[in-house]
């Protein structure tokens, strides 16, 4: 792989994504609901900001899962019906950099895009007069960043294996969505299960990715403390994850066909 | 013959319509009830149970933890703390040992120690939850036969409370007929955070929904009582109480006993203040039927007899 290569590949995906509209609807909705809901006034006490929390950081989750999956989605469908593909790869391109190249430009793309809502979260939770401990918040957007890495790299994976990018758009919105909601609980349920399925639910369990361990709002809602060896350990298995899903999608993308 | 019948079902179609019309026009839905219709109350539901949520700040079991602790009984604190004066008592630890390294693991990434909101405050975090624990108990037990009783006094601590409140409020307008939700977001107001005008106009929205509700009037007659001494007031309301009580209650099959002994042992002390000890002494016979702890109210009504003040319940 050529780290030129890659960087500029990703440069053009960044470049897109402020081209594209959809930050700015989702910024712009994101910002009326919760300045809206703000401005709701509940037994005369202004001081009240752990719902406007919650409810701003889970319009910047669904935002930001919806920037990542479309974004990532439509890169390599996009280059194959433009047909730009075939001359990107007659230079000394090879597909793995654009893999790499692609999935560096999505995940940059989010990081700033994820700033942003952040930067906009702490502004209106200080103005309320909230609690928010700056090194939790890091730490957050840091892990929220590492759960995009994870979810671009499905995408991407998702874009060479099914035909349409709106089936493979909502076939990781379910697979993420599930696994954020059920993931940490298959255990449980496994656990009441009988042999073999239990087994069988438990190496599941084990298998795939817990993406609830990314997602720290419950923390930032409550005022509780982040520690940095957990999330550390979190980033490693982030990593690993994104690695994997990389892979497979460099392994799909190598065998396919361009036309 | 044919005609006759489908001038007849034309007519009957039409009054019935009519009628239909007539009724929506009186009930006058609001928006939410047009738009959600009896799901609302699904909602109401869920948001109430949110606010127990946040009375825990975040240490909450989910759907997959609920079904175990619903099994060793648990109940929701922040309602336990408003009927009982007491947010532990209904609770059941669900977070146990972990099964495996994932649940150890994603202990780190959502909060995973017990606590309550009205032990912490703004700016000093939280104290530690055993020591409320017990001094919400032994509080609480000092009271005898379970009379709404708050762990602690007045309105100290406890800022953090306020979180709960939005989703009390949610809760009660997508379900104005959910009793429990005025009772608890009123002890709350007026309990420990000192907003009495608040609570009351809270009990208040909750009567305008439910207006022979024999909860919300006792609790508004606590608050004439306890927050402004208005004696002839609370009492006029505490005796409504009864009635709306014995309207409702005096046939079911399983009678609301708790309510109704707070209900007479609060008239019961303010008929006493009020000079009036023969039917202070009607209303203790009463109590004695309904009460767990006759013999502490054999105590009431040998005090009453000679005439000693009564002590205050608060």
């Amino acid at each position: 792989m050529n780290g030129n290569n890659i960087l500029a590949i990703s440069s053009i995906v960044i470049k897109e994504l402020y081209r594209r509209k959809d930050f700015y609807v989702l910024f712009i909705l994101t910002v009326l609901i919760t300045v809206l809901a703000g401005s709701a006034n509940f037994f005369n006490d202004p001081r009240i900001v752990g719902w406007l929390k919650e409810l701003s950081l889970t319009l910047i989750w669904l935002s930001s899962l919806v920037i990542a999956i479309n974004t990532a989605a439509r890169q390599i469908p996009a280059e194959r019906e433009s047909r730009t593909i075939f001359p990107l790869l007659a230079k000394p391109v090879t597909r793995a950099d654009v893999m790499a190249g692609k999935f560096l430009g999505c995940w940059l793309a989010c990081g700033i895009a994820l700033l942003v809502f952040y930067l906009f979260f702490g502004i209106v939770v200080s103005a309320k007069g909230g609690r928010l401990f700056t090194g939790d918040l890091v730490l957050a957007v840091w892990l929220h960043w590492m759960l995009l890495g994870m979810v671009i790299a499905l995408s991407l994976w998702g874009s060479l294996l099914f035909t349409s990018v709106a089936a493979n758009v909502t076939i990781c919105f379910v697979i993420v969505v599930g696994l954020l909601f059920i993931g940490f609980h298959l255990g449980k349920v496994a656990r009441q299960q009988p042999e073999p399925f239990q087994t069988i639910v438990m190496i599941v369990y084990n298998i795939l990715p817990q993406f609830g361990f990314f997602d720290t709002r419950q923390m930032l809602i409550h005022g509780s403390h982040l520690k940095i060896v957990p999330v550390l350990l979190a980033t490693l298995y982030a990593w690993a994850y994104t690695a994997f899903f990389l892979t497979g999608g460099w392994l799909a993308f190598r065998r396919r066909a361009l036309n | 013959m044919v005609l006759l019948l489908v001038w007849c079902f034309g007519v009957g179609s039409r009054l019935w319509t009519e009628q239909i019309a007539g009724e929506r026009i009186s009930a006058r839905p609001s928006v939410l009830k047009s738009l959600l219709g009896d799901s609302r109350r699904l909602f109401a539901n869920h948001f109430f149970i949110k606010a127990d949520e946040y009375f825990h700040a975040g240490y909450y079991p989910s759907i997959f933890d609920q079904a175990a602790t619903d099994k060793k009984g648990a109940a929701s604190a922040a309602t336990t703390g408003a009927v009982t004066g007491d947010s532990h008592a209904g609770e059941v630890e669900w977070m146990n040992k972990p099964h495996d390294w994932i649940e150890r693991f994603s202990r780190n990434f959502f909060p995973s120690d017990h606590v309550h909101l009205d032990t912490m405050d703004d700016d000093h975090g939280h104290d530690d939850h055993e020591h409320d624990h017990d001094h919400g108990h032994s509080h609480g037990h000092s009271h005898g036969h379970g009379h709404a009783t708050d762990g602690h006094d007045g309105a100290s601590g406890g800022s953090m409370v306020r979180e709960i409140l939005p989703w009390l409020r949610i809760s009660a307008e997508l379900d104005p007929n959910r009793v429990e939700t005025y009772l608890t977001g009123s002890y709350w107001l007026r309990k420990r955070m000192n907003r009495t005008a608040e609570a009351k106009e809270f009990i208040r929205d909750g009567l305008r929904a439910n207006p022979r509700s024999y909860e919300l009037t006792f609790e508004l007659a606590r608050i004439y009582h306890e927050h402004h001494e208005d004696t002839g007031r609370a009492r006029n309301l505490f005796n409504l109480a009864l009635r709306y009580w014995n309207d409702s209650q005096r046939l079911a099959e399983e009678p609301d006993n708790f309510m109704l002994a707070q209900i007479l042992v609060q008239l019961a002390t303010l008929e006493r203040i009020q000079g009036n000890p023969d039917r202070a002494l009607e209303l203790y016979q009463e109590l004695r039927k309904v009460s767990p702890f006759p013999e502490s109210i054999d105590r009431l009504i040998s005090d009453t007899r000679e005439g000693k003040p009564p002590t205050a319940l608060r």
